[in-house]
């Protein structure tokens, strides 16, 4: 039986889904790697490495929910991240055909460097609609978990309801978040459903 | 497709080396969503090979983009300064343990807490709108607003119009080599305007602020008078460079997108590049050239310029309708907000030099920005006449 890496372990995952920072922390810094040496070697410019990886890992965190369920987790994170990186090539192919169309290169400066900067933004926002529009009860649990770092556990001691209840709500308002991320045209993640078979 | 084709393809577009028919093969793979997918696949499966012992990346730069992922779903999120860590990650439990048990007791009983003898009014502006004063040439002075689309005045070779809640200099046919005339745009705090001047240049201007132009722009080169903010995008003209003057900060600019920020109550005057090129110049140090994504910055206590990568998001978050910090001094973030909620700030008892991040849309009320920077239990707020009060 194969045993799982600290970073990858059934209690680390489940700390993960509950919103534990730190244990994603120690993920995000073990599988950040291979992805920091591909991009490394296949980005034009190497600014985009970070923008990349972080906006791999903000999909990946709205997803913290979903972790305990996935079978083979370093193979689902290349996935989202090689469709992160494919984007970011469409977006630098379509951009340098408008500027070599447009013919100016002035201090043969000529890129627009801050598109991923924007694009980062924009998701940022979205995310933020969403946990605006959250009910009410969804929001206070959701700020207890993320603003105050409290587990489900301390979260139902202190609201006075069950913990399944807890994290229900918590998995619900993370849905809404990334449907709101994919009406914006930022998701979906379908890739999920392929590569993690329940059983 | 193979995994060698692929691997070269990409390191080719990595270097920028990539020829016609290879650059064709890939948008063509990109564009048919099976291929894309197999691509994606194969993508994945060399990620998984790659090594993952290597410390490629400095620890720093690893951390700040952890700290980015974090925020993403945090509105508001409050740094704890690295220097006095130790206590504060105490006084950080204490500060949790004592916020739970004020929910819980707030929540789950239904008792009231007087937490104050005076009724404090709980702090909110509107925030602010498209207002400005046009100074004319001829000392007319001209208010501006969203409303009525309407001709405002035909000066030194332009007509002024005014139209959707935008200024627009449209220069005249036919007449040629007038002397200038220069009219100056300004903005409240609670203000902002857009500017179109003569040549199709399109200025954002930012609250409390104020730009000097002419009419219609002659001789080599454009220039323009800025205090405050803006956001400029100018139009291309090789043959005529385009300035920005700024107290000691020059600018000098082709076609181009940028926003340069000089209050004077902040500490420096910043230039931030979008896209094209600037070259930054202040007495006393060399010219410096920007490229996009980089910002040129002019020490007020100094006198130094010196460039370096720029957040352009949170720079240019305003111009987009954003209010966006990224660790951002508690006091900075006070200014901005009495520049744009037209309200005065006060410190009252011992205020942390704390910072924040967060996003939100600039046509929020203000009480929403408060509310999510009170969340943190760091700090609080109130309101008195026109000035808002922070404390711990």
């Amino acid at each position: 039986m194969r045993i799982s890496p600290p970073y990858d372990g059934a209690d680390t995952v489940q700390l993960i889904a509950d919103g534990d920072e730190k244990a994603f922390f120690e993920f995000y810094t073990h599988h950040a790697k291979p992805l920091r040496t591909f991009l490394l070697k296949y980005t034009r410019v190497k600014t985009d490495v970070e923008d990349i990886i972080q906006e791999t890992f903000i999909k990946i965190w709205l997803h913290r929910d979903q972790l305990p369920a996935i079978e083979n987790i370093s193979a689902w994170i290349h996935r989202i991240a090689s469709r992160v990186y494919l984007d970011h090539l469409d977006r630098e192919l379509r951009n340098r055909d408008r500027k070599e169309s447009a013919g100016r290169d002035w201090y043969g400066a000529g890129q627009v460097v801050s598109e991923e900067r924007t694009r980062l933004l924009e998701i940022r926002r979205s995310i933020f609609v969403a946990l605006n529009g959250l009910t009410e009860p969804r929001k206070k649990i959701f700020h207890l978990n993320r603003e105050l770092g409290m587990k489900p556990a301390q979260i139902a001691e202190i609201l006075q309801m069950p913990v399944g209840t807890v994290k229900n709500q918590l998995s619900a308002a993370l849905r809404q978040v990334r449907d709101q991320l994919s009406a914006s045209g930022y998701g979906p993640l379908a890739v999920i459903f392929f590569v993690s078979p329940l059983f | 497709m193979d995994q060698q084709q692929i691997g070269h393809i990409l390191k080719q577009y990595a270097a920028g080396t990539l020829t016609g028919e290879e650059r064709r093969e890939l948008e063509q793979w990109l564009a048919k969503q099976p291929d894309r997918e197999e691509l994606a696949a194969r993508i994945a499966m060399m990620m998984g090979e790659e090594d993952n012992t290597s410390q490629l990346t400095d620890q720093d730069q690893s951390q700040e983009t952890f700290d980015r992922i974090m925020a993403a779903d945090k509105p508001v999120v409050r740094h704890i300064k690295p220097a006095s860590r130790w206590w504060m990650a105490a006084a950080a439990a204490v500060l949790v343990l004592v916020s739970a048990g004020a929910y819980w007791f707030l929540n789950g009983k239904k008792q009231s807490v007087e937490v104050a003898q005076t009724k404090t009014v709980k702090p909110d502006k509107d925030p602010g709108r498209n207002t400005a004063v046009l100074y004319l040439a001829d000392s007319t002075v001209v208010e501006l607003d969203s409303t009525g689309n309407r001709q405002l005045a035909a000066q030194g070779g332009s007509r002024v119009m005014l139209t959707n809640g935008q200024l627009a200099y449209v220069p005249q046919l036919g007449i040629n080599g007038m002397l200038p005339a220069y009219n100056r745009i300004a903005t409240p705090r609670g203000g902002e305007f857009t500017i179109i001047l003569s040549d199709g240049t399109t200025v954002w201007l930012n609250a409390a602020s104020s730009l000097k132009f002419p009419t219609v722009f002659s001789g080599d080169k454009r220039v323009v008078e800025l205090t405050g903010e803006a956001y400029l995008k100018v139009a291309e003209d090789p043959q005529h460079p385009f300035e920005v003057k700024i107290r000691d900060v020059n600018v000098a600019v082709l076609g181009t997108q940028f926003n340069v920020m000089g209050y004077e109550d902040e500490a420096a005057i910043i230039t931030t590049l979008v896209s094209g090129a600037v070259r930054v110049t202040a007495p006393g140090n060399g010219g410096k050239l920007l490229a996009p994504g980089e910002h040129a910055v002019l020490k007020n206590s100094t006198g130094q310029l010196y460039v370096e990568k720029a957040d352009v998001g949170e720079e240019v978050a305003w111009k987009n309708g954003s209010i966006q910090f990224e660790r951002t001094n508690i006091r900075q973030i006070m200014r901005q907000v009495s520049r744009w909620y037209d309200v005065d700030i006060k410190y009252r008892g011992d205020v942390e030099d704390m910072d924040f991040t967060c996003a939100i849309s600039r046509k929020d009320k203000l009480s929403k920005l408060l509310s999510l920077l009170e969340m943190t239990a760091a700090v609080h707020f109130t309101m008195e006449g026109n000035t808002i009060i922070v404390h711990k």
